[in-house]
């Protein structure tokens, strides 16, 4: 998908001599669009679930939610914990966000360290083997009861890897080559082909000094937002 | 037992170790699980965010209330009475429903609880001028009990005795029922010559009058349906489950910020008439028990 993203980028911006995109430019709006279009797709979520709830999406092809979630669950990941002393820690080095923690096949809930005392303190709603909670220190976790010693899992979502257009030299131009070991395409589902294209765009236009690019890019953006409304 | 039957049949039957009757009952972590499918969620009643151990604690208040109201799961406990006359309460023990000693046949004989006294929390020793009598770090001395001593060897034959002086009015009129030597108006909140018993809430103890030494005695009492710490062996009786659900979405709106009156009114109205066909349901009531204990009067039944 990058090629194909490189090229429809440098066609907008070679367009009337606008100007163009080092490999290392684009590389580098490439992993910010990327980072963008991850980030805002979780609020786009929270959206379209409140959509939802007011039965505003529909099934199959419209379900909207069920569309998005299935962008967000390709960074789906599960990671064994091990315990060290009081706290569980996790190996992994990729954790984006951390959506909760499985002990068997029970869920972990996860309580606010303001309220966790009060919690295991309160014999009706104490821990247990069959309702463990934790709660987070820092990048670890602390896991009640402490009779649990094995088994613990982590859900999270992983940091999308970062894309980079790969090339040789050949006659003083860039010629991809996706070949090379360093080469990584987007790590994003094909449905975000225009939205990164956009976004890539926004940032060449900022950096090209053109306002028409960002003018247009900005207009795309207000429209695909509308749309979501 | 699950709700899903999977295992043979023949294996239920001749298995001791198979929970026999477990047919009946689904555990709070059962409920607890369903409600969190079905009641919590991105477009249900409850948002996601809605915390799993709130859930737990409305399901296990339910689950008392129930215990007190609806279910009546009577447990018995049978011991022997020995020296001390006195017994430990169960550490479920929430209630009493009766207390009997157990004759040579296995039934039951009902005690009267004997209101006329109390157990003493503390009896101080005092001297010849009725001072308290402290020691030396300044505690009082703690002495047997009077009122025990004295209640523990009461006779319920006398109790029951017409006492005269009971019935003397501020005249000084005798009001009592005691004409011509016989004893009319007997106390039948008291009629009873199988010995008394009294309870200590605090104390965690039930006493026993003397002439109830080394027998057998079984009480009867009432729990709250969480002697387990462990929500998979927490049960409560499949007719009281929607009960118990009710009671937890309501309480959960009633608890929730901004939710509308209307909303929580309604779960408040299902969780009350659920619990009405819940107490109707488990009062164990039908036809044939009503024509049963009908048998017998003058009136004719078809």
């Amino acid at each position: 998908m990058i090629n194909e993203i490189r090229n429809t980028v440098l066609y907008f911006l070679s367009k009337d001599g606008r100007g163009y995109l080092t490999p290392l430019e684009f590389n580098s709006f490439a992993e910010m669009a990327q980072r963008s279009i991850f980030e805002s797709d979780f609020s786009a979520y929270n959206r379209l679930i409140i959509q939802q709830s007011n039965r505003l999406t529909n099934g199959e092809f419209a379900d909207l939610p069920k569309n998005l979630r299935e962008r967000i669950d390709r960074f789906s990941q599960y990671a064994p914990l091990s315990k060290s002393g009081d706290t569980w820690t996790y190996v992994v080095t990729d954790v984006h966000r951390v959506e909760g923690l499985t002990y068997n096949t029970t869920d972990v809930e996860e309580v606010s360290k303001l309220d966790i005392n009060k919690l295991n303190n309160t014999p009706l709603v104490s821990n247990s083997i069959t309702y463990p909670v934790y709660t987070r220190v820092g990048k670890d976790f602390r896991i009640f009861p402490s009779s649990i010693t094995t088994g613990v899992e982590m859900y999270y979502l992983r940091t999308p890897v970062s894309p980079k257009w790969t090339y040789n030299t050949v006659g003083g131009n860039p010629l991809f080559n996706p070949s090379l070991s360093d080469y990584k395409d987007f790590d994003m589902h094909e449905s975000c082909f225009e939205v990164l294209v956009s976004k890539i765009l926004s940032y060449a236009g900022i950096s090209i000094n053109s306002q028409e690019i960002t003018n247009y890019v900005d207009t795309q953006t207000q429209l695909e937002m509308a749309k979501q409304r | 037992m699950s709700n899903v039957i999977t295992i043979p049949t023949i294996n239920y039957y001749e298995d001791p170790s198979e929970n026999w009757g477990g047919y009946q009952y689904v555990t709070i972590k059962d409920v607890v699980n369903r409600f969190m499918l079905t009641y919590v969620g991105d477009d249900r009643i409850l948002p996601s965010n809605t915390k799993r151990y709130q859930v737990i604690y409305h399901a296990k208040r339910a689950l008392q209330e129930l215990n007190y109201d609806a279910l009546k799961e009577v447990k018995t406990m049978e011991l022997e009475l020995g020296d001390a006359l006195q017994l430990i309460l169960p550490i479920d023990y929430v209630n009493w429903v009766r207390v009997s000693y157990v004759d040579q046949n296995g039934r039951y004989h009902p005690i009267m609880q004997n209101s006329d006294t109390t157990i003493v929390t503390a009896s101080y020793l005092q001297d010849n001028k009725f001072n308290i009598i402290f020691d030396q770090e300044g505690y009082p001395l703690e002495g047997e009990s009077v009122t025990f001593n004295n209640a523990k060897s009461t006779d319920l034959g006398n109790v029951n005795q017409f006492d005269v002086s009971d019935y003397i009015s501020m005249s000084g009129d005798v009001g009592g029922p005691n004409y011509g030597g016989a004893n009319y108006g007997l106390d039948t909140s008291k009629a009873n010559k199988n010995g008394t018993f009294n309870i200590d809430k605090k104390l965690g103890i039930i006493q026993f009058s003397s002439d109830l030494k080394y027998r057998v005695i079984a009480l009867e009492y009432l729990s709250d349906g969480l002697e387990f710490s462990d929500e998979s062996e927490i049960e409560v009786h499949k007719m009281a489950e929607a009960c118990l659900i009710n009671y937890i979405a309501w309480q959960m709106l009633h608890t929730k910020y901004n939710v509308q009156e209307y909303i929580i009114n309604r779960f408040r109205k299902e969780y009350f008439s659920q619990l009405n066909n819940t107490k109707l349901r488990m009062a164990d009531i039908d036809g044939e028990k009503i024509m049963q204990l009908l048998k017998g009067r003058r009136t004719w039944l078809a």
